[in-house]
């Protein structure tokens, strides 16, 4: 019953973020893609009481990717974000199992893709980020949020 | 519409997500809102260096390159995946007492400074406040030992003060630890180096497989509880890093003993599955490292 206000109140904070992340097509800006992570994980992984594993920077040129090792507990729900510096640019987020298998991705054409995944067991999962439409290097920050 | 996905959607789909999502079930997938999905890549995705959509990547050749920055789990997150294993058991009751610092090389001291900071992360949320305080103002001086920076000491004397006044309680201090904890580690792989920072990692991680070990070896909770303890490539991960640090290289008689109970831990995670005898025996190796610090 209490969801509705909650929705309303977290949805201005992130339409507030856009203020932050908008159209804007400069790249390598570190500082923009952490403030922009910041504010996400601020609104939507704190402000809402869970909680924030460990986060990261790092820099790609269009189509290139970075991975990183994730490891993920069953029984619980994490959510895998990330932004990149340009509004232009597009980020993709897709996770795989040990085997290899894609668990899950977004994929959507934009600069703050989320992953939300329940797995299916305790292991190593392998995150890839990676950069699209990217006219030049772009900076990109990614978070490991968790469901208290 | 479909395949426009405007720049405000993904903070407000994530909004929603975090509120709204029940659980998903064993599936290990969630659906992301049909109308943010588009059906497809679009033409200027070219195919991924390691896999296409819904193809299979070689897992041990990216793992090989990943990063580590966010492999290793919180201390906190073991309470919950305990709690998720059906194991009631609090860890905050088990933290024991403090290491010391005196006397201790700086390795040494980064593996305390790990430990006391997993221990105000475990006991944040529902410790009493003379505990809780007394677990930061525990973790502050590890940190002032290692040479952590001004800026983040202040931080951290802030949280302290804030706490005690009660200007913030039980409920948002383990968020606020969680920011706190990333500025740590930033300021420490700054000022202190990257060594001493995963050694703070690593020494958080040893007291959490420490308490769960200790926990899962006196039984209960589902089948798939003892998993929470067998993470071979995170024991791996450490057991390198700390094997090739200057300390190891320097010959610290801690860290050699540090080492050697990593080692006797590897041979355990060899197993594919712990039973009740190997949990025990990660409790007494973790235990036998914790005694060093």
């Amino acid at each position: 019953m209490t969801r509705t206000p909650l929705f309303a109140v977290l949805s201005a904070l992130a339409f507030g973020l856009v203020g932050l992340v908008a159209p804007n097509t400069a790249q390598a800006d570190p500082a923009k893609a952490e403030t922009c992570l910041d504010e996400l994980v601020s609104a939507a992984v704190i402000g809402n009481g869970n909680r924030l594993r460990a986060k990261d920077s790092d820099a790609a040129a269009d189509k290139e990717e970075v991975v990183y090792r994730v490891t993920l507990y069953r029984g619980m729900t994490y959510l895998l974000l990330g932004c990149a510096d340009g509004e232009g640019v597009d980020l993709d987020l897709s996770l795989f199992d040990d085997t290899g298998a894609l668990v899950d991705k977004d994929a959507s054409p934009d600069a703050q893709p989320f992953v939300s995944v329940e797995p299916a067991k305790t292991g190593e999962y392998l995150l890839r980020v990676m950069v699209h439409k990217a006219t030049a290097k772009t900076d990109f920050a990614v978070a490991v949020a968790y469901k208290n | 519409m479909l395949l426009i996905r405007s720049s405000w959607t993904a903070p407000t789909a994530l909004a929603a997500l975090l509120l709204l999502t029940p659980a998903c079930g064993d599936s290990g997938t969630t659906e992301t809102p049909a109308p943010d999905q588009p059906a497809a890549p679009s033409a200027e995705e070219a195919p991924s260096p390691t896999a296409d959509a819904g193809t299979k990547i070689d897992f041990a050749a990216a793992s090989s390159r990943g990063k580590t920055a966010m492999f290793v789990p919180a201390p906190s997150e073991f309470q919950i995946a305990l709690a998720a294993s059906e194991v009631t058991t609090s860890l905050k009751d088990r933290l024991g007492e403090d290491g010391s610092l005196d006397g201790k090389s700086k390795p040494v001291m980064a593996l305390e400074t790990g430990r006391r900071i997993a221990n105000v992360l475990l006991a944040s949320k529902d410790g009493t406040k003379e505990a809780v305080t007394a677990r930061m103002k525990s973790a502050r001086a590890g940190l002032q030992a290692l040479g952590a920076g001004d800026e983040v000491l202040s931080e951290t004397d802030k949280l302290i003060a804030d706490y005690e006044a009660g200007t913030i309680g039980n409920t948002e201090l383990p968020p606020a630890m969680d920011i706190l904890n990333q500025k740590i580690q930033k300021a420490l792989a700054s000022g202190a180096g990257e060594e001493i920072t995963t050694l703070v990692q690593a020494g958080g991680w040893v007291q959490g497989v420490h308490l769960l070990s200790s926990v899962l070896a006196e039984g209960g909770g589902s089948k798939e509880a003892p998993a929470l303890v067998h993470q071979p490539t995170v024991l791996a991960h450490f057991t390198e890093f700390i094997k090739q640090s200057s300390a190891a290289k320097a010959g610290d008689e801690d860290v050699v003993v540090v080492i050697t109970e990593l080692d006797a831990m590897s041979e355990i995670a060899k197993k594919d599955t712990l039973g009740p005898e190997d949990l025990k025996a990660v409790a007494t190796h973790t235990g036998n490292i914790i005694a060093r610090f």
